[in-house]
C-alpha cells in the first residue's frame, strides 16, 4: 500500500510516516500543497492524506484540481479547524472522509481500514471471532451456538468494534459510530454500554473477547 | 449650539412670554382704569383699590405666565435634554451583543454630542478587547491541536511497541487518559468561542422533542442505575421545535449528565417536557444538594464548577453548562437554574415551539 501525506508539520508528518510505515504502509510525503498535488498526479497512490492548511496550495483545492483532473485515489482530509461547516467543505471538494485534530493514531487507521475495504470484495454478511457471531442484515447474534438478545444500540457497538477487525476502537470512534454525536458528550455511556455488552457475550463464556486497551479504547480479539 | 446655550435660549424664550402675559394683563387694566377715569372722572378712578388691582394682575396675568412658565419651560428643557436621555437608554441597553451599534449623534458640536462620541469610542474600544479575547481563544485552541495530536500519537506508539515494559505502558496510559480530556477542553473552548462570535452553525429542521426526551430518559436510566438513582419522565407531550437536532441532543445528555453527577446515591430525577406560550419547556429535577444561593448565579458561567469543596471528585470540565446556554441561546431560548420549595435543584430550557396543527 502506498499512502501519501501532504502536510507542513514535520514533525506531525514524522509521527504519521512512523506509524502508517509501522503498520505496512509505504509512505510519501510533501511538504506543501504543490508539491503535494504535483506527487499526486504522478499517480501510483492508494490513498493521500491531506492537511487543509498548506502552504502554496491549500488542501481544499489541491482535492478540487485533482478531482477535476479525473484522479479517483481516496483521500482523508485533516485539519486543526475541526469544525462541522470545515468536514463539509472538505467532503464538498471530493475527500472521502474528513479527520479533525487532536485525533488518536487509532482513529487514523480506522478510517484507513475503511477507506480501502471499499475497494475490496464485499465481506460476508456474517461476521464471526472466535464462537462469536454476528449479521450484518438480522442484526442475529450467536455464542457458541446460543442466541443474544442485544438492543439496537448494542449491536450497533459490537458492530462497530468487529469492524475494526481486532484493531482498538477510540472511544471518540465509538460515540459517532453507536450515537451519531459529532461532540463529546463528556458522559460515561460508552463505558455502561461495553458493561452490558460484555454481560451478555462474555460473562458465560470464555474467552472473554471484548478487552479494554487503557488509555486507547476498546477491541473485540481473542488475545490481547 | 452648545447645551447652554441651547437652555439659556429656552430659558429666556419662556420668561419673555410671561412678560408678555403680565405686561398684556397689567395694560389691560390700566386701560379700563383710564378710560373709567375719563368716563367718570377722579371718583370713578378712586373706586379701584390698588391693592385689589394688584392682587388681580396677579391673578390673571402672573398665574397663566407660572402655569405657561412651568408646563412650557418643562417642555421645552425636556426637549433640550433629550439627547442626554437618549445616551443613558443607550449606555443601559449596552451589552457584549450590541456593541458595535453605535449610539446616533446629533453632530452639531454641544457637550453632547462630544460625549455621544466618548461613548462611542468606548463602546469601538470595548469591542475590540472583546473580539480580541474570542479570537484569542479561538487560536489558543487551534494552535493546541497539532501539539495534541503528536503528543497523543507518540504515546500511542509506546504502548503498542513490543519492548514497551508494564510500567511503561501504564505510564503512557494514563498520560493519554489526560491528553484526551485536554483535548475535550480545547474542543468545548473552541465551541464556545465559535458560538460567542456568532459562527456557530446551526443545521435547523423540524424535531419532535418528545422523541428526544423519550430517548434520553432511557439513556440517562441507564447513566444512573450505578448509583440507585431513578429517572421518570412525567410529562412528554408530543412538541415539535425548528432546532439542529445534534445540538439539541447535546444540551439534553449535559443536563442529564448532570442531574446524575451532582445527585446523591439512590436518588430520583424527574424530566418533564411542556407546551408553554408558542415555546417548548423542558425541565430537569433532581434530588442533589442545592447550590448555595450566592452562586446559583453562576451555575452557567464557564469553569464553574459548584461548591469546590465537596465536587473535586466529579469529573467534568465545567463548560457543559455554559455550551447548553449558548446552544439554547443560539435557537432564540433561554435556560435557568432554580431550587424548588421541596428542595430539589431544576435546570429548565424554553426553545421556540411549533404551533401545533
Amino acid at each position: 500500500m502506498r499512502l501519501l501525506i501532504v502536510e507542513d508539520e514535520p514533525k506531525t508528518a514524522a509521527l504519521l510516516g512512523s506509524t502508517l510505515r509501522s503498520e505496512g504502509f509505504e509512505v510519501v510525503w510533501a511538504e506543501d500543497g504543490k508539491g503535494g498535488l504535483d506527487e499526486a498526479l504522478r499517480g501510483g497512490f492508494d490513498v493521500l492524506l491531506v492537511d487543509i492548511m498548506l502552504p502554496k496550495l491549500d488542501g481544499l483545492s489541491l482535492v478540487r484540481e485533482l478531482r477535476a483532473r479525473g484522479h479517483t485515489t481516496p483521500v482523508i482530509m485533516l485539519s486543526a479547524r475541526g469544525e462541522v461547516e470545515q468536514r463539509v467543505e472538505g467532503l464538498d471538494a471530493g475527500a472521502d472522509d474528513y479527520l479533525p485534530k487532536p485525533f488518536a493514531m487509532s482513529e487514523l487507521m480506522a478510517r484507513l481500514r475503511s477507506l480501502l475495504r471499499r475497494n475490496s470484495p464485499p465481506k460476508p454478511s456474517v461476521l464471526s471471532l472466535g464462537d462469536l457471531t454476528f449479521d450484518q442484515v438480522t442484526r442475529e447474534t450467536r455464542r457458541g451456538g446460543k442466541r443474544i438478545e442485544l438492543s439496537t444500540r448494542e449491536s450497533l457497538l459490537l458492530e462497530c468494534l468487529f469492524r475494526a477487525e481486532g484493531g482498538v476502537v477510540s472511544r471518540r470512534d465509538i460515540i459517532s459510530a453507536v450515537w451519531e454525536y459529532d461532540f463529546d458528550p463528556g458522559t460515561n455511556l460508552v463505558e455502561v454500554y461495553i458493561r452490558r455488552l460484555r454481560d451478555k457475550i462474555d460473562r458465560e463464556a470464555s474467552p472473554s473477547l471484548i478487552q479494554t486497551v487503557r488509555g486507547l479504547g476498546y477491541a473485540l480479539r481473542l488475545q490481547p | 449650539m452648545t447645551l447652554r446655550r441651547r437652555i439659556l435660549l429656552y430659558y429666556s424664550v419662556t420668561l419673555s412670554f410671561s412678560l408678555v402675559i403680565v405686561g398684556f394683563w397689567s395694560w389691560f387694566e390700566f386701560t379700563e382704569q383710564r378710560n373709567e377715569a375719563l368716563r367718570g372722572g377722579a371718583e370713578a378712578a378712586l373706586k379701584h383699590d390698588p391693592l385689589f388691582e394688584t392682587f388681580e394682575i396677579i391673578l390673571y396675568g402672573g398665574l397663566p405666565a407660572i402655569l405657561l412658565g412651568i408646563f412650557g419651560g418643562g417642555m421645552l428643557m425636556r426637549r433640550a435634554l433629550r439627547p442626554i436621555e437618549e445616551l443613558t437608554e443607550a449606555l443601559e441597553n449596552t451589552d457584549v451583543s450590541n456593541l458595535s451599534d453605535l449610539v446616533p449623534r446629533s453632530g452639531n458640536g454641544d457637550e453632547l454630542d462630544r460625549m455621544t462620541a466618548v461613548f462611542n469610542r468606548m463602546k469601538e474600544r470595548l469591542g475590540r478587547s472583546f473580539t480580541q479575547a474570542r479570537e484569542f481563544t479561538l487560536n489558543a485552541s487551534h494552535e493546541l491541536k497539532t501539539p495534541l495530536t503528536i503528543l497523543h500519537g507518540t504515546l500511542e506508539q509506546t504502548i503498542v511497541r513490543e519492548d514497551a515494559t508494564v510500567h511503561e505502558r501504564e505510564n503512557a496510559a494514563t498520560m493519554l487518559e489526560e491528553i484526551q480530556r485536554l483535548s475535550s477542553i480545547v474542543g468545548q473552548l473552541s465551541f464556545l468561542a465559535r458560538a460567542d462570535a456568532g459562527l456557530m452553525s446551526l443545521n435547523r429542521e423540524p424535531v419532535a422533542l418528545h422523541d428526544l426526551a423519550g430517548d434520553l430518559a432511557e439513556e440517562a436510566a441507564l447513566l444512573a442505575a450505578g448509583s440507585g438513582i431513578t429517572v421518570k419522565l412525567s410529562a412528554c407531550p408530543p412538541i415539535e421545535v425548528r432546532a439542529d437536532r445534534m445540538r439539541l441532543r447535546q444540551v439534553l445528555l449535559n443536563l442529564a449528565d448532570n442531574a446524575v453527577k451532582y445527585n446523591v446515591p439512590d436518588g430520583s430525577i424527574e424530566m418533564i417536557l411542556q407546551r408553554g406560550d408558542d415555546e417548548a419547556v423542558f425541565a430537569i429535577r433532581n434530588t442533589g444538594a442545592a447550590l448555595a444561593p450566592e452562586l446559583q448565579g453562576r451555575v452557567f458561567e464557564r469553569f464553574f464548577r459548584g461548591d469546590p469543596a465537596h465536587n473535586s471528585a466529579i469529573e467534568g470540565s465545567g463548560l457543559g453548562l455554559s455550551i447548553a446556554k449558548s446552544i439554547v441561546e443560539a435557537h432564540g431560548g433561554r435556560i435557568g437554574y432554580a431550587v424548588l420549595p421541596d428542595g430539589r435543584t431544576e435546570v429548565s430550557f424554553a426553545i421556540p415551539a411549533i404551533p401545533p396543527p
